[in-house]
């Protein structure tokens, strides 16, 4: 099952009725500096001139205000709605740092040329324009088109949009302007970085290939062929796992086990809570994206099932447990959508995977545990009931805090003090319940965080039976 | 191995042919020629003569005199404090401007435009020395308490109007993005320049020339030194007028590509012209200071004049080469005078030029329009009205400040407004649609590749190709929207003054029948017909 996020197609409804838009905006006509230095121009010519019986200065005011007429006139019979604006998106998905080509057709339908028309393509800061323009000052000529394009570069995860277009028509002599938004939207998903965790990933593989080998597949006691020890005989055992030799030796009816190697069953829990939010230039939610992507590479690759749960106050998104890598381009797209918004709703979060969930797992979660902590002690509590493992990624927020070189007040730095005592408290309490009931937690800064991740999954693996 | 040995080893050697290794991916980026990175060059050096030119423009209005109306009717100071303040505030106020701008030269890095170095230097020390020369000048005058001491004030504006208008226009034909209207053949700039720098001061030189001498004449009769003075100030204005032809000169020789025997032909023909025309400014009524001129005192200098240009005229028809140039300028009076004189041989010379002038029919027009400016200033100063005469002078002042300068004024906002359109069109345009630095990015230079495979004229849509040919469309239109102002103008004038000619009660709007109200405006008229005419817009239509 799986729960999506947001309405990707607002936009294109929104699209569809796109010329009524158009037809409904005001459009408002102001007057340009100079236009107003213009009309005190003519007014001051006039009254002068008819006071001190100057003839040609009155006559320059006539000048000034038949200038201003024909620019009125010039400006009022262009019609903005036979304006037509067409954007095309060259990928309207990318990763991170990702490109995409836009171009944008403005068409005029009028039959006289636009002369000066400036269009301004708007979209989000997070995009940055790395070639061509966006904004531009141009001539459109009767019935004819020009286009503007550009590339912008990605440099936020998230979905965006571009749009609308900021139209600015100047009168001839630049005494009018009419100043618009054409509500023209186009959607853009950036997916986090992959190259980041496929680099992680090659490192990995490499450096750690001896550690890998031989160890991609959890152990389930059962009928395989490594042998795993010998224990005594229970009524239920098949008689034909009995061990005669150790019997005999021992004098009790001993059974042999095996243990067969089965995948391993990982969901990633990723906290997107409000507080997930914080960190510069990467927040804590990118960081445990790009952890949770990697991971979810690795663990593919070792042909694990790998789903994904994001949550805040409630389930965000939920992706089963699969080894399909098609699973991977679910993540993705999850990832991308995925907003520090609401409280941490840790009990909900436990509760909605541990019924959705069949098998025995194991949960790496992924949060800075900014919540109530006692409800995550509870949440925890029922995962481990349901004997799933767990696992817990702590990002601990005091880790996150950039280094402030500047000298800070007393006060201030007296409350950071007091704040950093309890941050320890509570992280210490943590790991005491968390240990109690079996549940490994680490705590990561932004700069270990992957490798330290890469390094405990490892071992993790290695150690892990279900 | 020494250690410069081993860097010169090092050195990649440079590749044989000229195709670029595309594996390369440093050397992808080469591959798109955007990202050669457009000049644009600011002309701030233009913002200091434009407020220059309208601060002198308006200490010398009616509004400034106006101004100080009103300082009269409240404090009622006596006439000596009158001259002193307005003449100190005249002066000192564009020294003032001119010092600071010296500094900002001295001290800062100024961007100068497509005038990179002196000209503008020189125009600024020329400044400098007329104003501070005028302001001691005035003091001096004003203390005798002379009458002619007004014409200083002429002058200054006189003497910034060329310097002003061959800057405009300088800038108007070397400029990047409008010097490619003017073909390399017949360039605007290889006689314009030297008309415009030359003749417009030289309408004063033979006018001071003359009236130097009428004092002169009266020092030695009447034995008065006031008349020295008189004298030895218009020598003085002489003096100026032409050191600042030669400065003008050799700026304008330095600086631009000027054919270098057209400018000297192009001298040849005014001096010329001129010294044709000195007779008959010396052979003035000089009994009277007024100058009261009866039109017939020089019917046999033009018939002497008429003469000479049809025998050239004749000469050229005839194969005699000469330069076009020339022919021009002599044609133009020729025209001239036909209108003038309607006799039948001045008729049939300036029929001959005109039909000439259908050949080089644009040049033409400006030259003739030029050589018609220049004659009808001094037409009218010397015929229609009296000269120096105190309440006359006033008159003529009042005519200068209300419809001359208004006049300079409405052109030179047009000029600014022309200028500052096609600024902004290089900020807009061609700035904006300069690629970035893209060395620094990762990534898109293969992207770009890619993009290239499924859009083979990505290069050019990135690069603004085709804004760019909007631009010219828009260039295009913007000349003719004030083609059309300035012809309306041109247009008014005429409908006014065939009012005043129908009706003679309407005579004191005696502006219309100064030149610098009448000539100017067709001036404009016919530079941006020019412009237009000559422009060559892309008129293909942009396809996606």
């Amino acid at each position: 099952m799986i729960v999506l996020r947001a309405n990707l197609k607002q936009s294109e409804t929104r699209n569809k009725n796109l010329s009524e838009f158009a037809k409904k905006l005001p459009t408002t006509l102001r007057v340009t500096p100079v236009g107003a230095l213009v009309v005190i121009s003519a007014i001051t010519f006039f009254l002068i001139g008819l006071f001190s019986h100057n003839y040609l200065i009155l006559f320059l005011s006539y000048i000034l205000v038949f200038l201003f007429l024909v620019d009125l006139r010039n400006i009022l019979r262009i019609s903005l709605g036979k304006v037509e604006f067409k954007r095309h998106v060259d990928k309207k998905s990318l990763f991170l740092n990702g490109f995409t080509y836009v171009e944008l057709t403005v068409k005029n339908n009028n039959n006289f040329s636009i002369d000066n028309i400036t269009v301004q393509d708007l979209f989000p800061v997070v995009f940055e324009e790395v070639a061509g323009i966006s904004y531009n000052t141009f001539s459109v000529p009767k019935q004819g088109s020009a286009l503007i394009s550009y590339i912008i570069q990605a440099k936020r995860r998230g979905i965006y949009q571009i749009g609308p277009i900021r139209i600015v028509l100047k009168s001839p002599f630049s005494l009018f302007f009419i100043e618009r938004m054409y509500p023209l939207y186009d959607e853009i998903i950036v997916y986090p970085s992959i190259e980041r965790s496929e680099k992680m990933y090659f490192m990995a593989k490499t450096k750690r290939s001896a550690k890998f080998f031989g160890m991609h597949r959890s152990k389930t006691i059962g009928s395989g062929t490594d042998f795993f020890g010998l224990r005594e005989y229970t009524r239920y055992d098949d008689y034909r796992a009995i061990d005669w030799k150790a019997s005999a030796r021992t004098m009790e009816l001993m059974v042999r086990e095996f243990t067969i190697e089965v995948p391993l069953n990982i969901v990633l829990m990723i906290d997107s809570s409000y507080s997930m939010g914080y960190g510069k230039p990467i927040s804590k939610l990118d960081y445990s994206i790009d952890t949770a992507l990697m991971l979810a590479k690795i663990a593919l690759d070792q042909h694990d099932r790998v789903g994904l749960l994001i949550y805040a106050d409630d389930v965000k998104s939920y992706i089963p447990p699969k080894s399909d890598r098609n699973n991977i381009n679910l993540m993705l797209k999850e990832f991308a959508l995925a907003r520090p918004e609401g409280g941490s709703g840790y009990l909900e979060a436990i509760r909605y995977a541990v019924e959705n969930l069949r098998m025995r797992t194991m949960f790496i979660i992924m949060a800075d545990l900014e919540g109530d902590i006692d409800e995550f002690i509870e949440a925890i509590k029922i995962a481990r009931l349901r004997k799933h493992k767990v696992f817990v990624m702590h990002m601990y927020t005091p880790y996150f805090v950039t280094a402030d070189s500047k000298e800070k007040p007393l006060v201030r730095r007296a409350a950071e003090a007091i704040m950093f005592d309890r941050y320890e408290k509570q992280r210490a309490y943590l790991r005491h319940e968390l240990l109690k009931r079996g549940v490994n937690m680490i705590t990561v800064t932004p700069q270990i965080m992957i490798p330290l991740m890469l390094e405990r999954y490892l071992k993790t693996l290695r150690g892990v039976r279900l | 191995m020494s250690k410069e040995t081993k860097i010169v080893d090092e050195k990649p050697e440079k590749p044989k042919s000229k195709e670029i290794d595309i594996s390369n991916k440093s050397n992808q980026a080469k591959k798109f020629t955007y990202l050669r990175k457009v000049e644009f060059t600011a002309i701030s050096g233009t913002r200091f003569i434009i407020v220059l030119a309208f601060l002198v423009i308006f200490l010398e209005s009616s509004l400034f005199d106006y101004l100080i109306t009103i300082y009269v009717s409240l404090y009622n100071p006596s006439h000596l404090q009158i001259l002193y303040v307005t003449r100190l505030i005249k002066t000192l106020v564009p020294l003032y401007v001119v010092f600071i701008f010296v500094l900002i030269l001295l001290f800062s890095k100024f961007n100068w435009g497509p005038l990179k170095s002196d000209m503008l230097k020189y125009i600024v020390l020329f400044t400098i020395f007329v104003l501070v020369t005028n302001y001691f000048f005035t003091s001096w005058v004003t203390f005798y308490n002379l009458q002619a001491f007004n014409e200083v004030y002429m002058y200054i504006v006189k003497a910034m109007l060329p310097i002003i208008v061959s800057y405009w226009m300088c800038l108007l034909f070397t400029h990047e993005r409008t010097k490619h209207l003017f073909s390399e053949k017949i360039s605007i700039i290889t006689w314009l320049l030297p008309i415009v720098s030359y003749l417009l001061p030289m309408i004063d030189l033979s006018s001071y020339l003359s009236i130097s001498y009428h004092f002169f004449v009266l020092l030695v009769s009447e034995g008065d030194l006031t008349y020295l003075m008189e004298s030895f100030y218009f020598i003085f204005l002489i003096i100026v007028i032409i050191a600042q032809a030669i400065i003008i000169f050799f700026l304008t020789r330095d600086e631009y590509p000027l054919d270098s025997r057209l400018s000297v032909q192009t001298t040849y023909a005014i001096a010329l012209f001129y010294m044709l025309l000195l007779p008959i400014t010396l052979n003035l009524n000089l009994t009277h200071v007024g100058f009261n001129i009866s039109i017939g005192s020089i019917h046999y200098y033009y018939f002497f004049v008429v003469g000479i240009y049809t025998l050239m005229i004749v000469f050229f028809i005839f194969g005699v080469k000469h330069d076009q140039h020339i022919f021009l300028l002599y044609g133009g009076f020729i025209v001239l005078l036909a209108l003038m004189y309607p006799f039948p041989p001045v008729l049939v010379a300036a029929t001959i030029v005109f039909i000439s002038f259908l050949a080089v029919i644009i040049p033409g027009l400006l030259t003739l329009l030029i050589i018609v400016g220049d004659f009808a200033v001094v037409y009218y100063y010397f015929t229609q009205t009296t000269f120096l005469q105190e309440a006359n002078l006033n008159t003529i002042l009042s005519l200068w400040d209300v419809s001359g300068l208004m006049i300079i004024s409405i052109i030179g906002l047009q000029i600014v407004a022309l200028e500052g359109r096609v600024v902004s069109v290089e900020r807009e345009i061609l700035k904006k649609t300069k690629f970035r630095k893209l060395e620094g990015i990762a990534g898109l230079d293969s992207y770009l590749f890619n993009l290239k495979s499924r859009i083979p004229d990505v290069e050019e849509r990135l690069s603004g190709a085709y804004i760019r040919k909007t631009a010219t469309i828009m260039l295009t239109r913007l000349l003719i929207s004030f083609l059309y102002v300035a012809g309306l103008f041109v247009m008014t004038i005429l409908f006014a003054s065939a009012i005043i000619r129908m009706y003679p009660s309407f005579g004191y709007i005696e502006a219309l029948y100064t030149p610098e109200f009448t000539v100017l405006p067709f001036g404009l008229f016919v530079i941006l017909l020019v412009l237009t005419l000559r422009y060559k817009p892309l008129t293909e239509e942009v396809e996606k």
